[in-house]
């Protein structure tokens, strides 16, 4: 026991003995934190704000432009929470935005078709989302099919699902009250906004104040060492699954509630945005999923978006600019991780001179 | 050639003339594994020294590098250089010329399933098949690197008597091998590196096991080498201080793949070490005794409390802690800071009300950190940023959160240097010295003279010998490592 407390004692005496260094290093880590690197998604917006501004004042700077753009973006916003657990947890999940479709025409189906309440409609929705959650991670963990595939196979049975309960036709004609839920608002902004709100702060708090939220990011990162740390990694690849197929499928209700009828058509679409704003998120706030990056991403995005449709650009604009967005996203977070020195460094080094360079320091 | 601080390779020269078996032989660090790679064009030579290859030489590894899921008929013809031929349809006759090929080394099984499904030593003649199909002229080498090391009894019995013959038909072999008894067997000439320099080089009828032991291992009374400087430096005194009473680890009849049958028993604040060549077991009984590795039967017990096979939560409930020694594959998380991968095996007395509070998550690391001497002590440092040898030590720190009972360390100063090597193996006594059973894997002899109080010696997924106080030297762990016979107990004797 002696030499236990021995060095407790030393280290209490640095700790006393040095604020300084701690606080510089403090100091350091608050600097760094606004490092263009770390949170360029702000600055973007910013960019993308001040640019349209310009160009169409009198149509971009205008609350209704804001309120619609916050309004009409939370469901893509739901979308990539959807898929942050799997990501963070190392999973590619493709079947989020088929989850979001399914659970949207399930609500329809089961309000108009069946008839049934509200409350109960949305309990079968999220226990749907649940247990779509829990085959897939089964699939993944017990029959040991890799995501990328397991999430394509579930995706495809989804939108099978989907076409099945509404024979390829919309659902019109929602309950009043179920449709209020989709656009009454509160301080201006419409209800799935602020649940929006809501469910981030969980997400956040989840995944960034608990232990649980640590071994997802754990898994994600070597699951082989997360495994010899004793951590159950088959619970936590499931539990990231579930949560994301819960919160596909509150984002499907409020889909439903918020156009006020079920469109079998939509629900993939949401799956690249989902995608592009995870791994931008991915860029900023630390360089690794996370949740305040990946809804900011979403909105960003989106006004880029909204602006160039506003200053009247062909309809072909959104799709390049997603896909653009998702490209650069995906290799900005992936050079990131890797701790190459910069973005431009993969490039830079195909030039002559810089090559020679390597080499010659490498023998 | 020469690594920092280190020569590897000091005016070695090896010949191998046609119809001769050569075997290479010394212990790690011996400089073997560096003439290999400088001769496979791996490493760069120093500048100034001449190396000359007058041959062309035709490397088998121990991985044999073939597609598994291939046939023997594709894995021959993948040694061929590509050319428009490619874009035709196999000729017809490929499996007659497939078994032709394989019937010249005695061979003769289905080609056209997959290399999987074959045994390893057929295997292994599809790979000579392939290396040598491709000769042309007269100056060729066959290189087979350690190529019985994971093969069992007959089937490397079969894979020599191949070699035997090949040889004897007129084709030059160079193999590098661990099995003493394999090298007198089949070696018309045994050559011996040690320290990077020519020890050896007797022809058959010349040496034998014991005279290579010697060879191998050096006089004791000889300069020390780097490693045996610091186990000198260290006066193993504390082994004596340690409570020793009573039987932390228990591991009963313990069989997997690789490991026939491994039982042990480790006293409170006892250091064991385990040592052992390629597919002896040793890499494997670490990972099996923790529940990493599968298990066929076994029983583990901690303070003789049974503790669930193949569950390792269950073996951390119990109080072991396992350090494996692929560090950045297997031991720690490299998009984690020190801090995260710390508290990975345990967060326990970090959640406040409002979950888990980094702050105090932070200070705790800072505390333990600083009692492993990981320098710098920044828990927020990215992992990846920390030398080989504080990476360890964040590694050990993670395990010394759960206050082990018991710990298992694979390889613990592998990629660490001296300096470091020396602060771990204090750390691993005391570690001991608060009443954990510690068992140490390693491939290096030193470290295991210079850190356990006792030496379990492995052969052939057995227990072959085991090396107590006194006995605990380089030279009686190689001796029980290399022999041949499974019968014969070198340290027994001692």
């Amino acid at each position: 026991m002696n030499t236990d407390v021995a060095p407790l004692d030393r280290d209490a005496h640095a700790d006393d003995a040095g604020p300084s260094p701690a606080s510089r290093s403090r100091r350091h880590r608050f600097l760094a934190s606004l490092s263009p690197a770390n949170i360029s998604v702000l600055y973007l917006a910013v960019a993308i704000v001040i640019l349209f501004s310009l160009w169409i004042p009198d149509l971009f700077l205008t609350s209704i432009t804001l309120k619609t753009l916050l309004n009409n973006n939370a469901i893509p916003a739901f979308a990539a929470l959807a898929l942050l657990l799997p990501l963070a947890a190392g999973l590619i999940n493709l079947a989020v935005g088929a989850q979001v479709g399914a659970a949207s025409m399930l609500t329809g189906w089961l309000l108009v078709n069946q008839g049934y309440g509200i409350w109960i409609t949305v309990a079968i929705c999220l226990g749907m989302g649940i247990a779509v959650g829990i085959i897939s991670g089964y699939l993944i963990v017990y029959w040991r099919i890799d995501s990328f595939i397991a999430t394509l196979g579930i995706s495809s049975l989804l939108a099978a699902f989907t076409s099945g309960l509404s024979g390829g036709r919309q659902i019109l004609g929602m309950p009043e009250r179920f449709a209020e839920l989709g656009s009454s608002t509160l301080f201006g902004l419409t209800y799935p906004v602020w649940i929006l709100l809501v469910v981030a702060l969980v997400l956040w708090y989840f995944l960034e104040k608990t232990p649980a939220g640590r071994r997802i990011y754990a898994v994600g990162g070597n699951i082989d060492a997360a495994k010899l740390s004793g951590v159950r990694t088959s619970r936590v690849i499931i539990l990231s699954l579930v949560i994301g197929g819960a919160i596909s499928a509150g984002a499907g209700v409020l889909l439903t509630a918020q156009l006020a009828n079920a469109d079998p058509t939509l629900g993939p679409g949401y799956l690249l945005i989902a995608f592009t704003a995870t791994f931008f998120g991915a860029t900023q706030f630390g360089g690794r999923f996370n949740v305040w990056g990946t809804v900011l991403a979403v909105y960003v995005i989106a006004a880029g978006v909204k602006g160039l449709q506003l200053a009247g650009a062909p309809v072909w604009i959104p799709d390049a600019f997603n896909g653009a967005a998702l490209l650069v996203a995906v290799a900005m977070a992936t050079f990131k991780r890797s701790g190459r020195s910069s973005f431009w460094d993969p490039i830079s080094r195909l030039l002559p001179w810089r090559r020679s360079k390597r080499t010659a320091f490498s023998t | 050639m020469t690594f920092p601080g280190v020569k590897a390779l000091n005016e070695v020269d090896l010949d191998v003339s046609a119809g001769e078996v050569v075997a290479l032989l010394g212990h790690n660090g011996s400089g073997k594994s560096t003439l290999v790679k400088v001769l496979a064009g791996l490493y760069r030579p120093d500048p100034g020294s001449v190396v000359e290859v007058q041959s062309d030489l035709h490397f088998i590894h121990q991985d044999l590098g073939l597609v598994s899921s291939l046939t023997t008929v594709e894995n021959l013809g993948l040694g061929n250089q590509p050319g428009w031929r490619d874009l035709l349809p196999f000729p017809p006759t490929e499996a007659t010329r497939a078994e032709k090929m394989i019937a010249k080394f005695g061979a003769q099984f289905d080609v056209t399933i997959p290399v999987s499904r074959i045994s390893p030593a057929e295997r292994a003649i599809v790979a000579i098949t392939r290396a040598t199909s491709s000769w042309h002229g007269t100056r060729n080498i066959l290189v087979l690197d350690e190529p019985t090391a994971n093969l069992h009894g007959n089937e490397a019995e079969r894979l020599r008597t191949v070699v035997k013959d090949f040889a004897a038909r007129g084709a030059a072999i160079l193999f590098i091998s661990h099995h003493l008894g394999e090298a007198v067997e089949l070696a018309d000439r045994a050559v011996v590196l040690r320290d990077g320099v020519k020890i050896m080089n007797e022809r058959r009828g010349h040496f034998d096991e014991e005279a290579l032991v010697t060879a191998i291992s050096g006089l004791p009374q000889e300069a020390p080498s780097r490693r045996e400087q610091i186990a000198i430096a260290t006066p193993d005194s504390a082994a004596s201080q340690r409570p020793s009473t009573g039987t932390r680890l228990r591991v009963q009849n313990l069989q997997a793949e690789h490991i026939q049958s491994f039982d042990i028993e480790v006293r409170i604040g006892e250091i064991v070490g385990i040592s052992g060549i390629v597919g002896s077991g040793r890499d494997e009984v670490l990972g099996c005794i923790f529940g990493a590795r599968p298990v066929q039967t076994g029983a583990v017990s901690v303070d003789d409390v049974a503790v669930a096979p193949g569950s390792i939560p269950a073996s951390i409930r119990a109080g072991i802690g396992y350090v494996p020694s692929d560090r950045r594959g297997l031991a720690s998380v490299l998009t984690f800071n020190a801090r995260e991968n710390l508290t990975l095996t345990s967060m326990n007395g970090l959640l406040r009300n409002q979950g888990v509070s980094i702050r105090s998550e932070r200070r705790v690391a800072q505390r333990e950190l600083a009692q492993v001497g990981v320098l710098p002590n920044d828990p927020e440092r990215p992992f990846t940023l920390f030398s080989g040898g504080n990476q360890q030590k964040v590694v050990i720190a993670k395990w010394l959160r759960i206050q082990p009972t018991v710990l298992l360390l694979d390889e613990p100063t592998q990629g660490v240097d001296v300096g470091a090597c020396q602060s771990i193996y204090t750390l691993v006594r005391e570690v001991a010295e608060r009443g954990a059973a510690v068992l140490v894997s390693s491939s290096d002899e030193n470290e295991l003279v210079s850190l356990c109080d006792r030496v379990i010696v492995m052969r052939d997924g057995c227990v072959a010998a085991e090396l107590i106080a006194g006995d605990v030297t380089e030279h009686n762990i190689l001796r029980a490592a290399l022999a041949s016979s499974p019968n014969s107990q070198p340290g027994g004797e001692l």
